[in-house]
């Protein structure tokens, strides 16, 4: 029992009293300020010698990151680039899936036809001609004479055929005729290219009252193409006194100049009615 | 034998320019002929005894690919051949000069032949709008293209004619 009380027990339990008080008032939030007071000077003098570590040793591995940072903008440029011809060639491709869209549309809008679709792979040598190539031959199904439209209008005939390409003529050659109808005036006429390309409007009936912007469909006249398709629109008409028809300038809706999708219909049969023609 | 082979390829590489390229590139209504400016200047270039049973073969391809008749190519390009060959050693010393000259020459009889036909067929067209819109375009187009293709043409075919030879 004297032990017990000894001046060493006496000590460590003063000790542990003296401790477990500061504890309760460090967790009770009492000491803080004091901490704050007494630690910020420690923390200032960390953060300088951080601060100075860092600065040093930056120095002294500056030129190895450079290096490295040049290899990673090199990485970062190459995938870039591979990141733009990707963006490029979907672009491509999406702009040619609207194309074949439009057209499949067309098609859809139009099933008393059969249409096959053909890509535009080039232009006639000599600009004195208005004719375009396609990637569909006679392997393809395609015969000489068979009508090609996209989904804004009548584009031209199979003029050409071999096995996997066709040449066809545009409406826009200079030996190019097409029979036409005009849908306000209700009357028929004839439209004609030329060696520029610009499409004239020919045989149409001195009383016939047509107004700029009338359109015009295909008459079926002459078994060279179906009725009904769309060919352009009136953009101005001459009128003499002394000449037996009216004649004017006709403009297409379909660009030629940017055409790379055509549809060629297949199941129109083209009546030849040259054995009559005396 | 490479010489010939390289021909063809550089002959169908040509034609695929042409056709797929330089055809939708147009100048008003005109359009460059780089089959003819290749012709021209692959002429110049070379002295083969054969070498013009290839510009015919050359001449009958486009004929038959062309919508036009297919004797314009034929006679065009026999045509600058031969000229060809005379410019070389006339011309010796300036191969450019003889290139421009053949591509203008050979521009305006290729066109001027198509023109003919055209007007022998009955196709009806104001001769002005045709100079004006295609004809000049035309033959602009193929001088600012000889000199590309005639440095390119150089590159592919060293000239094998010593110059000034007798012909």
């Amino acid at each position: 029992m004297r032990n017990l009380f000894s001046s060493t027990n006496l000590r460590n339990l003063v000790i542990l009293l003296v401790v477990a008080g500061i504890l309760i008032l460090a967790i009770s939030g009492y000491l803080t300020p004091i901490f704050n007071l007494s630690f910020s000077p420690l923390i200032s003098a960390q953060s300088w010698l951080s601060q100075r570590y860092l600065a040093i040793r930056d120095f002294f591995t500056y030129p190895r990151d450079m290096a490295t940072l040049r290899a990673q903008n090199v990485q970062l440029e190459n995938e870039v680039s591979m990141l733009q011809s990707k963006i490029v060639e979907l672009q491509e491709s999406l702009s040619q899936a609207q194309i074949l869209y439009a057209l499949l549309d067309f098609a859809r809008a139009n099933p008393e036809h059969d249409y096959l679709a053909a890509t535009v792979i080039g232009r006639e040598i000599s600009p004195y001609y208005q004719y375009i190539i396609i990637d569909k031959g006679s392997n393809d199904g395609v015969l000489h004479g068979m009508p090609v439209v996209t989904q804004q209008g009548l584009v031209g005939r199979v003029d050409a055929v071999i096995a996997n390409a066709a040449r066809v003529q545009l409406i826009s050659d200079a030996n190019s005729v097409v029979n036409v109808r005009l849908q306000n005036a209700k009357v028929e006429a004839q439209i004609r290219g030329s060696i520029t390309g610009e499409i004239s409007l020919e045989m149409v009936p001195q009383d016939a009252e047509v107004q700029i912007g009338d359109v015009l469909l295909t008459s079926g006249l002459g078994g060279n193409y179906p009725p009904n398709i769309f060919v352009g629109q009136v953009l101005s008409m001459q009128s003499q006194k002394n000449s037996l028809f009216q004649t004017g300038a006709v403009q297409s809706i379909v660009d030629f100049s940017n055409l790379s999708a055509v549809l060629i219909i297949t199941n129109f049969e083209v009546v030849d009615i040259s054995p009559l023609i005396p | 034998m490479p010489f010939y082979l390289l021909t063809i390829i550089s002959f169908i590489v040509t034609l695929m320019l042409q056709i797929g390229i330089v055809s939708r590139a147009v100048l008003l209504a005109g359009s460059a002929d780089v089959m003819l400016l290749f012709i021209a200047a692959w002429s110049l270039h070379q002295d083969r005894k054969n070498a013009w049973i290839l510009v015919l073969a050359f001449g009958f391809i486009i004929g038959s690919i062309s919508a036009g008749p297919f004797f314009i190519p034929l006679i065009t390009y026999m045509l600058v051949f031969f000229a060809a060959k005379l410019m070389h050693h006339q011309i010796w010393r300036t191969p450019l000069l003889s290139m421009f000259l053949l591509t203008f020459f050979g521009t305006l009889f290729q066109n001027g032949l198509h023109l003919l036909v055209l007007w022998v067929q009955g196709v009806g067209f104001s001769f002005t709008e045709a100079f004006t819109n295609i004809l000049l375009p035309s033959v602009l187009l193929n001088m600012l293209l000889a000199i590309p293709v005639h440095a390119l043409v150089q590159e592919l075919f060293p000239s094998e004619l010593p110059v000034g030879a007798p012909l």
